[in-house]
């Protein structure tokens, strides 16, 4: 017996009440005046019985409604054998489809790849009893799909969640059914550890036939011209950027600008931003400005506004950037290191500040990370480095190069095409691992996941609330009590 | 014409009693019958004719030609007021007694009315005539159940009002004080009064008709009971069946006349049993 909504059980309570009037009606008998008492039974016979209820056949039949009308509220579920045999064979089936840019490749028989899987999920979805399993060669579960879902999403792994909370309001066994091409991180292990044991899994790769393992991807940023070459190398992807300014001639960056006291420190600040965005080893035109760099005041009279778009895009990104806010914070409290004699920083931050104003004469500097007090740990400006526009980042924090290296990583990582490269994966997940995650459905462990919707026995038990409904007043009539509502009021 | 004296011409025309006939034997004038010679009898009524045929003495009897003087004794207390709803057992005691009273003043005797309740007694003598009827049949109708009664007193008193021999007729449900009431109803008795009692109950009252439980209030005490209805029902209606055997069995030692009437019964149908079972018992009491 399955109870789908085992909270009407909480009806119950209401037996108190009627069991309550049974006690207490026998206080509140009607009057009836009369001519003699002499020959009537002594009231103290009488004494014993008050403690208990009266009428004790219409009590029961009163209970019994109740608790019978609490079990039909309950909504049970007889799991008889057919119906057991109904839940094997049913399965509610959730088809993810991967419609990433990677899936319009042409598969063997000159379609795209991504029109194949959705043809396939389309007949995975509404195929009932005709199939004997979606992913029978991945492993998953056999029968019917009593309902089924279609989910295209360039994002497979990011929607498990939602297609395991469909599969949850089901009836009968979940499947879910993953067609991609499994690209290296299409769906990842800890994605699929949030699907239920229960629900099976089924990864079947649809993709373009001939599998590429390199790629070149152009695209543009700002007035740069981008382009990343990606090239499969065992189980991982290597890609190689190149950046190119509006004369085609390739840059490379970033530029930090040092004093001659600083040349340690501008090295580790390169390499910890450097390694904190991996893949940006060529990012252009961005030059990092180190407290102590002796041309400050030149390189600050040159500075113009951000008036490229890209530029915006990074400042915006820097303001972001939990790292940086993490490491202007530290800065604010640590103290400022000993500053070269001349230079513009490595003084208080407020007299930093007061030489770029007298420098610049207009606000041409823009302030990206602040410290608690609101003093800029780092300005934005548009400079010319080299005779090539740049976009400067001034450290004035004085930490000792940590907000300087967070700026530098934080910029390396705003604005990547890390999306657009991604498609060009050309390493795969191994049918080996897919073959690992798959596994058939099973019943589900709360077997009133597996009734269908709107079944339910309680039809039953209200026909025989009726027909408790029917003896109680027969009894009442024939007793002379009044009905329950009456009795209590 | 008031509602219960045409009630009551209703009852008695129904009942067709016939001529009441007095059932003191004596010295009258309309020859009875011959009874032996006993010393001392008075010898004008001895019958020369027949001891002259037969050597034997007899004396002749006569039939009294004398007014019979009848008093109503009307318990008017609270439980006569029983039901409440439908016929109470005062408004047929007041049918039952307003007939009466018309029998009995129509064949030209007297009745007077006695009712008491709460310690008062209200007294109207016995006379006969159409004024008295109209008199008497007005006092009951306006009679309401009220209080309590000593039905001794009012027995007692009610005997003493009629003087000579005459006919005591206590119509009441007997509940109170039944060592008291069967003690003057056998003074009466003895008193030489032709006494006979009407008990009147409901229905409602020789069996309970309520179910679960009851809350009974005494019409007259006002003390409450809670009783299951259904389960005192048994016992009750055998309580109140010894009751009424034992105001029967105590009248009949009494020499008291005993009439149980239900206000279910027709009224004509009760008086015409209870006029005839008198006539009955006085001519076996002749014929003796």
């Amino acid at each position: 017996m399955i109870w789908q909504n085992p909270w009407a059980w909480l009806g119950l309570l209401t037996l108190a009440v009627p069991i309550l009037v049974h006690l207490l009606a026998r206080q509140r008998a009607p009057r009836q005046p009369f001519p003699s008492l002499r020959f009537l039974p002594d009231a103290r016979l009488l004494t014993a019985r008050r403690a208990r209820p009266t009428d004790l056949l219409l009590l029961a039949l009163r209970l019994l409604i109740l608790a019978v009308t609490a079990a039909a509220l309950a909504q049970p579920y007889l799991l008889t054998g057919e119906r057991a045999a109904w839940q094997a064979r049913t399965v509610a089936r959730a088809v993810v489809v991967d419609t990433s840019a990677s899936m319009g490749g042409l598969g063997a028989n000159g379609q795209a790849a991504v029109d194949a899987a959705l043809a396939e999920a389309e007949r995975l979805a509404s195929a009932a009893g005709t199939d004997a399993g979606a992913g029978a060669g991945a492993g998953a579960g056999t029968g019917a799909a009593a309902t089924g879902l279609v989910i295209p999403t360039a994002a497979p792994g990011a929607v498990l969640g939602g297609a395991v909370a469909w599969l949850a309001g089901q009836p009968g066994m979940a499947e879910l059914v993953v067609l991609s091409d499994f690209q290296r991180g299409a769906v990842d292990s800890l994605q699929l550890a949030g699907v239920p044991d229960h629900v099976g899994l089924s990864l079947r790769r649809v993709g373009a036939a001939v599998a590429r393992d390199s790629f070149v991807w152009t695209g543009a940023q700002g007035e740069l011209a981008l382009t990343a070459r990606t090239t499969a190398a065992g189980d991982t992807t290597e890609v190689a950027w190149t950046w190119s300014g509006e004369s085609g001639a390739p840059v490379s960056g970033p530029v930090v600008l040092h004093g001659p006291e600083e040349g340690a420190l501008a090295a580790a600040v390169r390499q910890a931003g450097l390694a904190s965005a991996p893949t940006a080893q060529d990012f252009p035109l961005l030059a990092l400005v180190l407290p102590g760099y002796p041309a400050l005041e030149t390189l600050l009279a040159e500075a113009r506004p951000l008036d490229a778009p890209w530029m915006g895009d990074v400042v915006a990104a820097l303001g972001r950037d939990a790292a940086l806010a993490a490491a202007v914070e530290a800065a604010s409290s640590a103290a400022p290191p000993a500053a070269p004699a001349g230079a513009a920083t490595g003084a208080r931050v407020p007299d930093a500040l007061a030489a770029l104003d007298g420098l610049t004469g207009s606000v041409v500097l823009t302030a990206v990370a602040r410290m608690p007090g609101g003093e800029p740990a780092v300005l934005a400006a548009h400079v010319p480095v080299d005779g090539t526009d740049h976009l400067a980042l001034v450290v004035l924090a004085a930490d000792g190069g940590t907000t300087a290296a967070a700026a530098l990583a934080a910029a390396l990582q705003a604005g990547w095409p890390v999306a657009a490269v991604a498609e060009t994966e050309p390493v795969t997940l191994s049918g080996e691992w897919l073959e690992r995650w798959s596994r058939p459905a099973t019943p589900p462990p709360s077997a009133a996941a597996a009734v269908p919707p709107g079944a339910s026995d309680g039809r039953w038990l209200w026909g025989v609330v009726l027909l408790l409904l029917g003896a109680e007043t027969l009894v009442r009539r024939r007793t002379g009590t009044l009905p329950l509502a009456e009795e209590a009021s | 014409m008031g509602s219960l004296e045409l009630a009551a011409r209703i009852v008695v025309d129904g009942a067709q009693a016939g001529a009441h006939r007095s059932v003191r034997r004596g010295g009258g004038t309309e020859f009875q019958q011959h009874r032996p010679y006993h010393p001392g009898d008075d010898l004008k009524y001895l019958d020369w004719k027949l001891l002259a045929r037969t050597d034997r003495l007899h004396t002749r009897q006569f039939r009294e030609a004398t007014r019979l003087d009848a008093m109503l004794v009307l318990d008017t207390s609270a439980s006569m007021a029983f039901p409440e709803t439908g016929v109470a057992k005062l408004g047929y005691a007041a049918i039952l007694a307003a007939s009466l009273a018309r029998v009995i003043i129509t064949q030209g005797d007297a009745c007077g009315l006695l009712t008491a309740s709460d310690g008062r007694l209200d007294y109207l003598p016995a006379r006969g005539g159409r004024p008295q009827l109209r008199t008497l049949t007005g006092r009951i109708s306006a009679l309401t159940g009220h209080g309590a009664w000593d039905a001794a007193r009012a027995i007692g008193r009610g005997a003493e009002l009629l003087g000579r021999r005459g006919v005591l007729l206590v119509l009441s449900d007997f509940y109170d004080d039944e060592e008291g009431t069967r003690a003057a109803l056998t003074r009466a008795a003895r008193g030489g009064h032709d006494v006979a009692m009407l008990q009147l109950l409901a229905d409602a009252e020789l069996t309970l008709p309520a179910r679960g439980e009851v809350e009974f209030q005494d019409l007259e005490s006002g003390a409450r009971r809670v009783v299951h209805a259904r389960a005192a029902a048994e016992s009750y209606a055998a309580a109140v069946h010894a009751f009424v055997t034992r105001c029967r069995t105590g009248a009949s030692r009494a020499g008291v006349d005993h009439h149980l009437a239900t206000t279910a019964d027709a009224p004509a149908s009760v008086l015409r049993a209870f006029l005839l079972r008198r006539n009955a018992a006085a001519h076996a009491a002749g014929a003796r």
